[in-house]
């Protein structure tokens, strides 16, 4: 045996992965904007999204997702912006896909709305139950505006994400109630809250990101990323 | 090689010390960077299967099967069997070790770049811990066979820790697949 095999096999394996993690880093830059689209459309692999296709790299895809952009002449590029309001309370994201858009604001605690609307007007307002109202502009891949929820006005300045984070969302009915869960997850972190037609609020339990399911009162719950085009 | 060897006064455990050093820094190491490094969500993926995440458990599930032909390859060596090893024994024994180690490369990669350390439950956390030990208990088993003096004992120790982690690696991830999800490409 030659002395040197232990060491070449090391070294092998240091060389496949080096090169695997640069390309990793480079389908992950280009795969942005589609990662983003692609996620919110096969929700059983929302968080390991399809394939950033690395050889070849789809260029008649990527022409097409840019030509139908132009021609819907979309004011808010597709996609989930997400961050803190400006007082770091909460959390905020807003999902666009084409002409609609479904925004989620959670404290994590006691306040959260869903809203949604048109996406084909600036500013962006969409609205839910309770008075819940969310006006934004799009700048420069940011997200700026305001919220209202819970009674209390917040203002947010957030940018695109892609994915892991988010915005999730689980409808099902735990034992005897019927549970809707909203999960705003960035930089690593998980916002939710659970409303129960039984107990009310209550902060929601974190999702698996390998199988996007999360845990509610014993029972495993699919969540699925919310794209933009449509709340159940 | 060093199983080989008639013994000698020179074999003592502080010639393991370094490559213990060496896997030790290669496990803690991965173990940082999973829990530093912000998962994307998404890495290198492989067309025919339908998604990273098929591609990683029938990877690390080659791998596996590859790592149980080690097994059997050193138990041959060692004489722990009723089998006469054939005198290419040794050759698979390496190559088939080189394959498995370079299979479960792309999944570790992707484990890392994509979903970080994982601490969301028991399975993801023992397979996170596994992981890095996989990889620190592998470059102690390499970094000893070259090196003379070593203990007669350190060699199938490290080969059956390697062994034993693969295989708590592949219950905690494809094995869990396969019975949670289905088994399908």
């Amino acid at each position: 045996m030659k002395l040197s095999g232990p060491y070449l096999t090391l070294v092998g394996g240091l060389a496949v992965g080096g090169v695997l993690l640069a390309l990793s880093s480079a389908a992950v830059d280009r795969g942005e904007d589609r990662v983003a689209n692609a996620a919110a459309s096969t929700p059983r692999e929302a968080a390991t999204t399809p394939p950033a296709e690395e050889t070849p790299p789809s260029p008649t895809a990527d022409a097409a997702d840019t030509v139908a952009d132009n021609a819907q002449q979309v004011l808010v590029p597709n996609g989930t912006y997400a961050g803190r309001e400006n007082s770091d309370k909460a959390s905020v994201a807003v999902s666009v896909k084409g002409k609609t858009a479904i925004a989620y604001f959670c404290d994590g605690a006691k306040v959260e709305a869903w809203v949604q609307g048109s996406a084909d007007e600036s500013p962006l307002v969409l609205k839910g139950k309770n008075g819940a109202k969310l006006t934004a502009e799009y700048k420069n891949g940011r997200l700026i505006g305001k919220v209202k929820a819970g009674g209390e006005n917040w203002a947010f300045d957030v940018k695109k994400v892609k994915a892991p984070s988010g915005l999730y969302r689980a409808a099902a009915n735990v034992r005897t109630a019927k549970v809707v869960g909203g999960w705003i997850i960035f930089e690593g972190k998980q916002v939710g809250m659970l409303n129960s037609s039984t107990t009310g609020e209550s902060p929601a339990p974190p999702i698996d990101l390998t199988t996007g399911k999360a845990t509610i009162d014993g029972t495993a719950v699919q969540t699925e990323p919310v794209d933009g085009s449509s709340l159940d | 090689m060093t199983a080989y060897q008639p013994m000698s006064p020179a074999r003592s455990m502080t010639r393991l010390f370094v490559p213990i050093a060496i896997g030790i820094a290669v496990s803690v190491g991965l173990g940082v960077y999973g829990n530093l490094h912000e998962p994307t969500g998404i890495a290198v993926n492989i067309s025919g299967f339908s998604g990273p995440l098929t591609v990683k458990v029938w990877l690390a599930s080659a791998a596996f099967v590859l790592a149980l032909v080690q097994l059997f390859s050193a138990l041959i060596m060692y004489g722990k069997l009723p089998v006469q090893g054939p005198y290419w024994i040794g050759t698979l024994h390496r190559w088939s070790g080189r394959a498995a180690f370079l299979l479960t490369v792309p999944v570790a990669v992707h484990c890392l770049y994509a979903l970080g350390f994982a601490t969301f439950d028991t399975r993801t956390l023992v397979h996170s811990l596994a992981g890095c030990f996989f990889f620190g208990a592998f470059t102690v088993k390499m970094l000893i066979l070259p090196r003379t003096g070593v203990p007669g004992w350190a060699l199938p120790v490290f080969g059956g820790l390697v062994f034993t982690a693969l295989a708590v690696l592949w219950l905690t991830s494809s094995f869990w697949f396969f019975t949670t999800i289905g088994v399908k490409l």
